[in-house]
């Protein structure tokens, strides 16, 4: 069955290859490292969980992420701190016979920027690095990939279309179709 | 171990879908029904909370110089169930303790609604002046008024509301991919909205990649703020001068309790939930004996803290500790301290017994105890220190009045409300970890474990 | 000029009051102030003080009304004045309460056939009195308008006599509930006066007193606590003693040096037992005492014989067993007595408390009179103008001729027999008899109920007057605002009424007019060299005239022993009642926030705590734990107490400091129709008097003994302590007079609130200055007497609300200062302790606030503000000294209480903390008035509330940076120390320690 997802219409781009669906995970593996053997562009691999061996595979660089993430820690723990210092700054009041400018608190003020904007800058980096949102799903996307089922999306001219057609079915993909995008 | 799990449970990869999003069918009328009551009352506490906001917070039973009575007791309780939730999903998952996988979802569920209901107490009920909380926000502004940094309240403000923003978006980013899951079974309105949330996951290989990374971080940066909220909250006490909370004990044993609460509320929420969905596959007797196993510790915890109090009020000397740890014990509030002391260091060390851990009713039992001692606890420390403190001139008993109750049922039907909305309309199982967990299958037979 | 500034200040007033009063649903604070014409002394929102003469009781303190915008705000002692030279007891502060009191009649009325009071206008009122009066006087039918009073002097009395005259009667009856039968038949009989005389405790060396209250209401106490203070206060290393004989600890035995405790009726035995000794001085009381003041020196031998012969049943023996008095401790006592050289020996001449009254004054005075030195302490030749109020005979006397239907017309004003009689007596009933009673009460009250025609007059702060405390001193009475309501002042009434009457016998237009023809006729006696003109407006300005005081005491008659007979010492309840075979003894005793009960539709009053039991709010049994415990009695169990005479219900509450087998109930509570602050469960204690006449003409009070039951209902007891002991905390700390001479020199243990104060080893942050000023607070714990006129002046300086017994029970109420009271096993076994807030320097209230809604300011005050605060309650949470007061309710104020409002203080909203500003007001307009005159502040320039009333100066306010002023010397003193020192909190209120010693 070959439900579109969110049944809208797809736009042509003129780029177009075929989509393998597996079920099985050590054939998706075996499959993606003879692509990448023959340098063949594979466009997307779809999976229902996280695998790091399919970023292995495709010899993934380590995400950009983590330094987003940093750069938000540094951000947070500086602009909090320096928040409560103007604040303390502009309105100089005695408490408790404490400085207008004490040294505790900034501490816990500091940890807690760190936190808030590291965490807050991470998400934002995985939402727009992975490209979403998006508001349509890509047209190779099948419901199943959310299920249990694994596809690799490869990108062919007409000519290589039968040779991929060919190794992706030996190599146990239960379906293998046409996609343009 | 997860192959040896799956084997075990039976849940093989391509059920896990169906076996979890079962859960999201229609709900039945009883579902309603208990449903639309705890909304009423929750209505009706709000009315309650009108009233004390037109004649002032007099008509609850505050009595000098307990300045701060249920409602303060209600916000660090409501706190410390938030803690079990991140500490479960996020130190676990550092830990990669595999049991974690069934209940992380509720348990950062029940979180995010914990706090939620915990930050509505030191913000609107409990204040004298609800009407201004907002000056406690720093934020620069046409009074050119500042709060000071220098107040544990400040502490609170940023501490809670970080806690609060950090498992928010924690829970989200478990979330979207079992969105895009129920998304791709739903029709019609719910496929919309699940869409919506899901923002287009459809995962692929760029968004696993960076999800990963970033999960992971989450997960780092989640622990230490777990330690850091309650030791900021213990703060509220500890940096006050007043005799039995002034102990720079509080923190650790502030940090446990909270664990300690918010573990034997999971057990109290997932027991029944697992029987009402039939989820004995995903939240297996293994796990639920893990956690009273960490129970134990944690009860051992408060319980030395407690021993601590004890000592130190002797070994320092000073007549005001002494005196004020001697009325806790053997003073008017004496029955709640040993309730206390009963309920959450004695009654889980039942747990050391195989049979206990692994029967239901007793796991469930022990738990409301758990509950009701760590409640008791906080009513002890805050209530009760303050009704005997340096001067004797000033002392009084402090009992809560109708008011106060009504508003404290009040924030546990909210809270049973939104869970309960949360259990049926969201998957209450992370999908994509139990799969992690099952294992997708080889076809040389058997299931892939990395 | 300041005449004619009055009239216009006058009229403007009136204006003010009436409009005011008219839109009363408004906020009447918020209008302006319609002056038509402004007086030129009038400044809107600038205060102007008036002097004027306290009628609040007997004593006449002198006083200053603050009056702003045409409304007195508040009330103060006038320093010029001799009898209180700037202070006011609790009472004279609750004063303006009278006017503002919402159940003040509001103008004249009639009462119907149907018993309710219906309005009518003043001129058909005063038409119906005068009606009445015509038809006397005349046609021989003399002596039937009687014209019952409180006591009255000057040119009132004159003007009420010449009005009884004109309707041919002279039966002016001026009655006081506290008339001192006994204290007067006593001198009479001792000293040949039948008079009060002038005390002089300050003179004495030695003070013994036998149930004398002089703290509290005995006769003039505010004057009396200033000479106490002054007689108390250690002198080169030695300290006066003051030695109490009664049966319950009162606020004044709280701070004798030893308290003996007697059952009722024991004063006597006592004094006696002790006059025997003085008598037959044997080895006992050894050395020089003797020697100097030999008995026989005052006496010749026979009448000593005969004294002796009267005295002699009352063996130490004797005296054991009638009050378990052991006889070493009377011996002590008559050492003490016998080695002084100035003894002042004080009988309280009164039933209440003591049967046998008249006995206690009599053994008192013969003691005093065996001592030389003792004339220096009394002065007769100047007496109280309470000798003048008739006898509690000349009541019962009354009451028989209303009954008899002798009396056609009762006029009354500020009296109240009807609440202070015995129901025996059957006032009610007699009232009832006479064809016309006239209340000229500005409040209805007991006897009002039984008025036919209601005339409200001003209360004194409204009317002009003058009224002498005792020969040589002529206090004035201004208006010092227009009238409230539609009533007028009682003199002009009398004029209208009687010019109808016989008009020749009243040329004057009004009482003004009276009162000044009275005064240029003091101005001729003064022997003025001014015109009366001058005369009377330093007169006015200075509240009255009053000779100097008098170093040398002119000699007093030479006591007489003829007929003295005393009753047999026999055994009492308390001595010998195991189990409750004898019953229980019973007194009635005045307090100091109500006196005989005239005072108690006061708010501010009522929410006093009272100073010993801290009870606010309705009246309570006292009953001594032991015997509670017996009779399985609890805190709050609501009894019934009977006597012959008849029954009254009050709430249990076990006092540690009563007789066995006695109950005492407070005066002045149990109402019926005093208004709604005098609403409770407790009955008038008075009730319980028995209708017999002593000796002396006054009542016998208590009843032999009562039977006490228990009603089975427990009624919560509103005492504001939580707890009434220290538990071994040290927060009232005193040292005994050998260490006090010990530790002279030594430093004492005090953080400075400064940064001298600072230490590196206990304060982590680096100290911060302060600006010019650093205003702290020296509390004198040896001179404070816990009587709480500080704590009724702070409530109204600054508008601290009044909450109500309900709240009060549930720990609420807000006061800013209040008087801590707490029990110590030994003598004296009451510490007062003043606590308010300490302004810290490292205040532990301030950071723990997220808003800065408490912070320090440059003069070391910490601030509170209100507009600020959120109410997260963390400061008062974290105040060790539990200071700060939160607001759970706008709490209300009955119109028009809000009248009295201090315009410069905030009146504070739901939901905000506050506390204890140093009258922060004050000091700011002492800071302006600094600034004009480019100078700093000086040292006593201005003071708290507080500190400006506290009648035994107590309480010292000064700036710290002066190493001049007051409080810089007093902190040396190695007496002075910090509360919680130990929390480091550098507190800016500085203690010092209670000097206690124990008498040999």
């Amino acid at each position: 069955m070959r439900v579109r997802p969110c049944g809208e219409v797809v736009f042509m781009h003129g780029k177009q290859g075929l989509l393998a669906i597996f079920m099985y995970v050590d054939d998706l593996f075996a499959v993606l490292r003879k692509f990448k053997e023959q340098a063949t562009r594979i466009e997307t691999v779809y999976s229902p969980l996280r695998l790091r061996e399919i970023d292995e595979i495709l010899g993934k660089k380590p995400s950009i992420v983590r330094f987003i993430t940093l750069l938000g820690g540094i951000l947070g723990g500086t602009g909090m701190v320096a928040l409560a210092v103007y604040a303390h700054l502009s309105f100089r009041l005695i408490t408790s016979g404490k400085p207008v400018f004490p040294r505790v608190p900034w501490v816990i003020v500091c940890f807690e920027g760190v936190i808030l904007l590291a965490v807050i800058f991470s998400v934002c980096a995985w939402v727009l690095k992975g490209r979403l949102p998006r508001a349509r799903l890509a047209p190779a996307y099948e419901l199943r990939f959310s299920e249990d089922r694994f596809g690799v999306l490869v990108s062919c001219t007409d000519a290589e279309r039968e040779k991929v057609r060919a190794i992706l079915e030996t190599s146990g993909a239960e379906e293998v179709r046409d996609v343009s995008w | 171990m997860s192959g040896a799990m799956s084997k075990e449970e039976g849940l093989r990869f391509s059920e896990v879908n169906q076996e979890i999003l079962r859960t999201l069918q229609a709900p039945g009328r009883s579902y309603w029904a208990l449903l639309s009551l705890l909304f009423l009352f929750v209505l009706f506490a709000g009315g309650v909370w009108g009233y004390q906001l037109r004649y002032g917070l007099g008509v609850a039973g505050y009595h000098p110089a307990g300045m701060w009575g249920v409602y303060l007791v209600n916000f660090v309780f409501w706190i410390g169930i938030a803690h079990s939730g991140t500490l479960i999903s996020a130190i676990l998952y550092l830990f990669r303790a595999r049991w974690r996988t069934g209940i992380s979802r509720a348990a950062e569920a029940m979180t995010i609604f914990a706090v939620m209901i915990a930050g509505l107490f030191p913000a609107f009920i409990h204040l004298g002046r609800p009407w201004v909380f907002y000056w406690i926000i720093p934020y620069p502004n046409q009074r050119f008024l500042w709060p000071d940094f220098q107040s544990p309240l400040m502490f609170d403000v940023l501490a809670v509301t970080t806690y609060f923003t950090v498992s928010l978006l924690f829970w989200y980013t478990g979330l979207v991919p079992d969105l895009a899951a129920a998304r791709d079974r739903a029709q019609g309105l719910r496929r919309k909205l699940y869409g919506l949330f899901a923002m287009g996951w459809s995962g692929t290989d760029r968004q696993w990649h960076h999800y990963g990374a970033s999960y992971l971080l989450l997960a780092g940066l989640a622990t230490p703020l777990v330690i850091s909220v309650h030791s900021v909250v213990s703060w509220d006490f500890a940096l006050a001068i007043i005799p039995g909370y002034h102990s720079t004990i509080f923190p650790p044993y502030f940090v446990a309790g909270a664990i300690h609460s918010g573990l034997a509320m999971v057990l109290t929420l997932l027991i029944p939930l697992r029987k009402i969905f039939h989820f004995e596959k995903i939240i297996t007797l293994d796990t639920l004996e893990k956690v009273a196993k960490t129970t134990i510790l944690m009860g051992l915890i408060v319980g030395y803290a407690y021993a601590v109090e004890c000592f130190i009020a002797w070994y320092s000397g000073n007549i005001f500790e002494k005196q004020s740890f001697l009325f806790r014990a053997f003073g008017y509030y004496a029955p709640l301290f040993w309730i206390m002391c009963f309920c959450n260091a004695i009654a889980p060390l039942a747990f050391f017994w195989r049979k206990v851990r692994r029967n239901i009713y007793c796991l469930f039992v022990i738990a409301i105890l758990i509950n009701i001692g760590m409640y008791v606890e906080r009513f002890v420390i805050i209530c009760g220190s303050m009704s005997h403190d340096f001067v004797p001139h000033a002392w009084g008993i402090y009992w809560p009045n109708w008011v106060d109750i009504t508003i404290t049922i009040g924030s546990f039907c909210l809270f049973l409300f939104l869970f309960m909305l949360f259990a049926k309309f969201l998957p209450s199982v992370a999908m994509a970890e139990v799969k992690e967990d099952a294992g997708p299958p080889l076809r040389r037979g058997g299931v892939y474990a990395r | 000029m300041a005449k004619l500034s009055r009239r216009q200040f006058l009229k403007a007033a009136c204006l003010a009051g009436t409009s005011a009063l008219v839109g009363a649903c408004s906020d009447a604070t918020r209008r302006l102030i319609p002056y038509v014409i402004p007086p030129e002394d009038i400044l809107p929102g600038d205060a102007t003080w008036y002097a004027t003469t306290c009628r609040e009781c007997p004593a006449g303190c002198g006083m200053l009304a603050k009056n702003c915008d045409g409304r007195v705000i508040k009330v103060e002692g006038n320093p010029l004045h001799p009898v209180n030279t700037g202070k006011l007891c609790a009472r004279g502060q609750a004063s303006v309460q009278g006017i503002y009191n919402p159940d003040r009649y509001r103008g004249p009325m009639v009462r119907g056939g149907d018993g309710k009071l219906s309005v009518i206008s003043w001129e058909s009122a005063e038409k119906v009195l005068s009606d009445r009066l015509s038809a006397f006087g005349s046609n021989g039918r003399r002596e039937k308008v009687v014209f019952l009073t409180d006591l009255r002097t000057g040119a009132e009395r004159d003007l009420i006599g010449r009005w009884l005259a004109a309707s041919g009667s002279t039966q002016h009856v001026m009655y006081e509930p506290f008339a001192y039968e006994a204290l007067r038949k006593a001198n009479q009989t001792v000293f040949g006066t039948d008079a009060i005389p002038t005390y002089y405790i300050d003179k004495a060396d030695f003070l013994l007193s036998f149930g004398a209250n002089f703290l509290e209401t005995w006769v003039s106490n505010v004057q009396f606590a200033r000479q106490f203070a002054f007689f108390h206060a250690p002198k080169e290393g030695k300290k006066n003693a003051f030695v109490y004989v009664g049966p319950r600890l009162s606020m004044t035995a709280a701070n004798a040096d030893q308290w003996i405790m007697v059952p009722p009726g024991g004063e006597s035995v006592v004094a006696l037992g002790l006059l025997r000794l003085m008598l037959n001085q044997g080895p006992e009381t050894g050395d020089r005492g003797p020697a100097n003041n030999n008995p026989a020196s005052a006496l010749t031998a026979d009448e000593r014989a005969a004294l002796k012969a009267s005295v002699a049943p009352f063996t130490p023996d004797a005296v054991k067993r009638a009050t378990g008095v052991k006889p070493d401790l009377l011996a002590a006592l008559a050492g003490q007595l016998a080695r002084a050289q100035r003894p002042l020996i004080l009988a309280e001449g009164l039933g209440y408390q003591d049967p046998k009254a008249y006995e206690t004054a009599v053994a008192a005075n013969m003691l005093c009179s065996f001592f030389p030195g003792n004339l220096q302490t009394t002065d007769f030749s100047s007496p109280s103008s309470l000798s003048d109020v008739v006898k509690a005979d000349r009541m019962k006397a009354l009451a028989d001729a209303m009954l008899s239907g002798e009396v056609h017309v009762l006029v009354i004003d500020r009296a109240n027999p009807v609440f202070n009689l015995p129901v025996s007596w059957q006032f009610e009933k007699a009232l009832r008899t006479v064809p016309m009673v006239v209340s000229f009460s500005s409040y209805p009250d007991e006897t009002g109920e039984f008025a036919h025609l209601v005339l409200p007059t001003n209360t004194f702060l409204e009317s002009w007057g003058d009224y002498s405390p005792r020969r040589g001193v002529h206090g004035l009475l201004q208006p010092v605002m227009g009238p409230l309501f539609e009533t007028r002042q009682l003199g002009d009434i009398l004029l209208s009424t009687g010019r109808k009457v016989k008009p020749e016998a009243f040329p004057e237009k009004d009482l003004y007019e009276v009162l000044r023809k009275a005064w240029s006729k003091k101005a001729k006696e003064a022997g003025a060299a001014a015109p009366s003109e001058a005369f009377w407006q330093e007169s006015l300005q200075k509240g009255g005239v009053w000779a100097a005081l008098k170093e040398e005491r002119p000699a007093r008659p030479r006591a007489t022993t003829d007929s003295l007979i005393f009753s047999r010492p026999e055994a009492s309840a308390a001595s010998q009642s195991e189990g409750l075979a004898k019953g229980l003894g019973f007194i009635a005793y005045p307090t100091i926030q109500f006196f005989d009960g005239r005072m108690a539709n006061r708010p501010f009053l009522q929410e006093m705590p009272d100073p010993v039991t801290q009870i606010t709010w309705a009246g309570w049994v006292e009953i001594n734990p032991e015997t509670a415990r017996r009779l399985n009695i609890e805190k709050g169990d609501m009894l019934t107490v009977r006597a012959e005479q008849g029954m009254v219900k009050g709430a249990a509450f076990p006092y540690f400091r009563i007789a066995p087998d006695t109950l005492a109930m407070p005066m002045g509570h149990g109402h019926s129709a005093f208004g709604r602050y005098t609403q409770s469960e407790t009955t008038n204690p008075l009730h319980l008097a028995s209708g017999r006449i002593d000796s002396a003409g006054g009542v016998i009070w208590p009843a032999a003994t009562v039977a006490v039951e228990k009603e089975g209902r427990v009624v919560p007891i509103a005492n504001t302590d939580g707890s009434a002991f220290q538990h071994g905390r040290d927060l009232v700390r005193s040292i005994s007079l050998q260490q006090y001479r010990s530790t002279m020199a030594a430093v004492p243990e005090v953080t400075l609130p400064l940064p001298q104060g600072w230490d590196k080893r206990i304060d982590y942050y680096p100290p911060h200055q302060h600006i010019d000023y650093r205003w702290v607070m020296i509390v004198d714990l040896d001179r404070c007497i816990g009587c709480g006129a500080c704590v009724i002046g702070c409530y109204a300086e600054n508008n601290v609300g009044v909450v109500g017994r309900r709240e009060v029970e549930r720990g609420r109420h807000m006061a800013w200062l209040n008087i801590q009271r707490y029990f110590e096993a030994d003598q004296p076994s009451i510490r007062f302790l003043p606590m308010l807030c300490q302004h810290c320097d490292e205040a532990p209230c301030e950071s723990v606030c997220p808003v800065f809604g408490p912070q320090h300011n440059a003069e070391g005050i910490n601030n509170q503000v209100y507009n600020r605060c959120i109410g997260t309650r963390f400061c008062s949470q974290n105040c060790p000294y539990k200071v700060r007061r939160f607001n759970w309710f706008t709490w209300k104020h009955d119109r028009p209480l809000q009248w009295q409002l201090n315009p410069d203080v905030t009146v504070r909203g739901k939901g905000v903390m506050e506390k204890c500003s140093f009258c922060i007001q004050r000091i700011n307009a002492a800071r302006i008035q600094a600034r004009s005159e480019n100078r700093l502040i000086r040292d006593g320039e201005f003071s708290p509330a507080c500190v400006q009333t506290c009648p035994a100066d107590a309480l010292i306010f000064g700036n710290l940076l002066d190493a001049q002023s007051r409080v810089s010397k007093l902190i040396k003193q190695a007496r002075a120390y910090q509360v919680l020192h130990e929390l480091n909190t550098k507190p800016g209120v500085i203690y010092l320690k209670k000097i206690t010693q124990v008498l040999t």
